[in-house]
């Protein structure tokens, strides 16, 4: 079970679309989950802010989408910042390279 | 615990089922005394045999997945068959870079054999902590 909230941050001098990931993401959520990401990120016309403060699991498939979605967003030079990891999936980052992809953000 | 104990979990062969095992790991790996860190990767590189195993549909793809559980003080190791799979095919892609770098970094070792009832058989001590870096 995971949940996604997003919303699109004008009140800056640029667009910022911020991403809320909770739960678990794994084999049966991920469809759904690329969904709503792919959705949320658009046409990736704006850096994204993924908040995982309460994202307690997610696999080798859930980070391919979070590629795929970072794919999108670089393709119009902006960048997707993820914030708040926990140290289980932060390892996950490190481990993949996608540590060296995504721009991680310490806890806040 | 002092010798070998053993647990066996069938499940069909569907996503819905891998939490399931995720928390049966959960029980079982804190018996053999490992830290939550630990207990963490287990369950990862479980999970991460069993969706492949689920998605590359091995088989008819509705007989059982098959985990054995050997329980020893400190050591757990994980065999995974049935359902036609087969260890020595199921990380052949490149898109399956992300798992095969997950496991080989996680667990102690991975044997990836032939079909049989131990065609991925995960390994992992409690005295080996150089991954949690």
């Amino acid at each position: 079970m995971f949940d996604l909230s997003s919303l699109t941050d004008t009140d800056t001098d640029k667009d910022v679309v911020r991403i809320a990931i909770s739960g678990e993401i794994d084999l049966q959520a991920a469809p759904d989950f690329k969904k709503r990401l792919y959705e949320a990120v658009g046409e990736g016309g704006t850096d994204v802010v993924l908040d995982c403060a309460d994202l307690s699991y997610i696999d080798s498939t859930g980070l391919g989408i979070l590629l795929g979605a970072l794919k999108r967003v670089r393709l119009n030079n902006h960048h997707v910042f993820i914030r708040n990891l926990k140290d289980s999936i932060r390892k996950l980052f490190r481990i993949t390279g996608l540590d060296k992809a995504f721009i991680l953000e310490e806890a806040q | 615990m002092s010798k070998v104990s053993q647990i066996v979990l069938s499940i069909p062969p569907k996503a819905e089922y891998v939490s399931l095992v995720r928390l049966t790991v959960s029980g079982v790996a804190h018996q053999c005394g490992f830290d939550i860190d630990a207990i963490e990767d287990i369950k990862v590189c479980t999970s991460e045999v069993l969706n492949k195993a689920i998605a590359t549909e091995y088989g008819e793809g509705s007989d059982p997945l098959v985990l054995t559980f050997d329980l020893m003080p400190g050591s757990i190791a994980v065999q995974i068959g049935g359902n036609g799979l087969n260890g020595e095919t199921l990380f052949a892609s490149d898109a399956d870079a992300f798992a095969l770098a997950i496991l080989d970094t996680l667990m102690d070792k991975v044997i990836l054999s032939g079909v049989g009832s131990a065609a991925v058989r995960l390994l992992k001590s409690t005295e080996r902590t150089d991954a949690d870096g």
